[in-house]
């Protein structure tokens, strides 16, 4: 932990970790189950913006859900305020949800076709007993607040673009003033124009509601952006996670480097020489021995693949002032 | 609306329409023509009569006027058919989408049960059904009900899975809805064009099964005028008077043809790949 910390965190993740049995409960013992998130550990400070950065399949998004305990966790706990959330079930269950909301991927699906805008903002005031004046005022306040005007509030979904969909997403999500916001690849779906406008919106939000979010992204640029601090998964563990800064300008762990280097830049002459990781990321029902990145390791390999690599999973451990990684070598 | 515009521009929905409409006014309207008195009572000067003026499609076997009993007869059809696909669509939707929604053991095991009654012939899971709870217009619609239920809990069930795993359903669970008010405010409301297709073409059928049994004597009890019973009670004048036995035999028929038309073109209208509601 950094030196800095002086505020208990607004969540506290402990050795977190998933499996999934896949296929029906008649043949779920056969099948090894799907390491989608492994004993991962991380802090949230309040009003800071921490990124989870990774390829498809890594584990980010299920690590997300869980923080919001959409699903519930193999092993490991999640701590909100210092208040064990990890078997909260029923009633105190959806009463967290009060304190943790989120932003979904996709704008086209998150909202019910058969809803208006103003039900669907409106339904989480409704669920938790909120009745009219006060349920329409806050509405309105809430469609405001995200540059939606009243005349939305009547229509259907087919009737939006894909931002101001977004917006609708935004606003049932804040509009139960919550903590922390969980978005999960909140612009992705969205074109690189729209993007711009719903992340200041969200950064605007922020700074006016005091919004904790942990965003959950695969798009550098985005995450670049918006974030404080930034933690890459790979293959259901967290490998490195530091101030943004610093990790896009000395990325400690050698997968971080290889996804720093795949990002584009802007003009030919900052071009660096990459070199492109080999193979493919192995299956997570069958995760490597040891450190699970040494199959693919540029590092390990420039080292003549030392036992350490596949016997020992590397713990996170201080690089430097703000910056942990999970390898024995960086 | 939009649904009623688009029905009468395709081919089928508009004749099915048109067969459904000739077919139910009249039934509705029946007993501003015909008292039930004068379908029940027998007038034994007047048997089998060919058709007049007076007598529209003429008597039959005890002397009553076959019009009257031909549209009291589709009335007692139509809330029999309506009655068990109600009761088939809502026990079929309820277990359906519990199965779909709670995918576990139990949702398996309600799940291989609806397919093992679904390994039985309808008419015979309703012939035990009547065996069991006696004979009557009331068994008669659950039975036909109950051997309704395993095509309704197959459909919503899939529709329910294919739902589950959509956003706006997760996004529900994520604010803090319950399970009942997913499943009614979220989940029922976007699988209602299939089951509103399906239960179309399960009253056409609800029909022809309601009309078996009773041809069988599984039915209402003798002088309530019923299609099925109808013809089966005139069917030894099949030679003599064909026109009594023809009559409901052909009404069953058109209500039939009727509803599966607008089935089917419900459901082409409804297809989503078909008409894509445009983002």
């Amino acid at each position: 932990m950094t030196a800095v910390v002086a505020d208990p965190p607004v969540i506290a993740v402990r050795n977190l970790t998933l499996h999934f049995q896949t296929g029906s409960f008649l043949s779920a013992y056969r099948s090894p189950p799907v390491r989608a998130v492994e004993d991962v550990s991380l802090t949230l400070r309040r009003g800071e913006t921490l990124s989870i950065v990774g390829e498809s399949g890594c584990g980010k998004t299920t690590l997300g859900r869980m923080i919001m305990r959409l699903l519930r966790p193999t092993a490991g706990t999640v701590e909100l305020n210092g208040r064990d959330i990890t078997a909260l079930k029923g009633k105190h269950l959806r009463a967290l949800r009060q304190d943790i909301q989120m932003i979904f991927q996709d704008p086209f699906s998150s909202l019910n076709p058969r809803m208006t805008v103003g039900d669907t903002i409106a339904e989480p005031l409704v669920i938790k007993g909120v009745r009219e004046p006060q349920l329409s005022a806050r509405v309105s306040e809430m469609l405001g607040m995200v540059g939606l005007s009243e005349a939305h509030k009547a229509r259907f979904p087919h009737a939006l673009s894909g931002g101001q969909r977004q917006r609708v997403g935004i606003a049932r999500a804040l509009i139960l003033e919550p903590e922390v916001v969980v978005c999960d690849e909140a612009v992705s779906a969205l074109d690189v124009s729209v993007q711009a406008q719903i992340l200041n919106l969200m950064q605007d939000l922020q700074q006016i509601l005091g919004l904790t979010y942990l965003f959950i992204s695969h798009d550098l640029a985005v995450v670049r952006h918006i974030s404080d601090r930034v933690g890459v998964m790979y293959l259901g563990r967290l490998v490195e996670i530091a101030d943004k800064e610093q990790l896009f300008s000395s990325p400690a762990h050698p997968y971080s480097r290889a996804l720093m280097a795949a990002v584009p830049v802007s003009h030919p002459s900052l071009r660096r020489p990459v070199t492109p990781l080999e193979g493919n990321v192995p299956s997570p029902r069958n995760p490597p021995p040891g450190c699970a990145f040494h199959t693919r390791c540029p590092l390990a390999r420039s080292m003549g693949n030392p036992a350490q690599c596949h016997t020992a999973v590397p713990a996170l451990r201080d690089i430097g002032p703000a910056q942990q990684a999970a390898c024995h070598f960086a | 609306m939009r649904i009623l515009k688009q029905l009468l521009r395709h081919k089928s929905g508009l004749i099915g329409s048109v067969i459904t409409l000739l077919i139910v006014l009249p039934i509705a309207l029946a007993p501003l023509i015909y008292s039930y008195d004068d379908v029940i009572n027998m007038n034994l000067a007047q048997v089998l009569r060919p058709p007049s003026l007076e007598h529209p499609l003429g008597t039959d076997e005890l002397g009553r006027d076959l019009m009257g009993r031909l549209l009291w007869g589709g009335r007692v059809s139509l809330v029999l058919s309506s009655v068990s696909v109600a009761i088939g669509l809502v026990a079929g939707v309820t277990i359906g989408v519990c199965a779909g929604y709670f995918d576990g053991p139990l949702s398996w095991l309600t799940m291989r049960c609806v397919d093992a009654m679904m390994t039985f012939p309808r008419m015979l899971v309703a012939l035990f059904v009547i065996t069991v709870m006696g004979q009557g217009e009331v068994s008669l619609a659950i039975a036909v009900g109950i051997s309704t239920i395993p095509i309704f809990a197959r459909l919503s069930r899939g529709s329910t899975l294919a739902l589950r795993g959509i956003a706006y359903v997760e996004a529900a669970g994520a604010i803090g809805a319950s399970h009942s008010r997913i499943l009614l405010r979220h989940i029922l409301p976007n699988i209602l064009s299939p089951l509103l297709v399906q239960a179309t073409l399960a009253f056409a059928s609800a029909v022809i099964l309601a009309a078996g049994l009773s041809f069988l004597g599984m039915g209402p009890a003798p002088p309530t005028p019923e299609w099925g019973a109808m013809t089966a009670e005139a069917r030894s004048y099949l030679v003599t008077a064909p026109h009594i036995v023809l009559a409901p035999a052909v009404a069953v028929l058109l209500l039939v043809l009727g509803f599966n038309l607008l089935g089917d073109a419900l459901r082409d209208i409804m297809d989503p790949r078909l008409t894509q509601e445009r983002h």
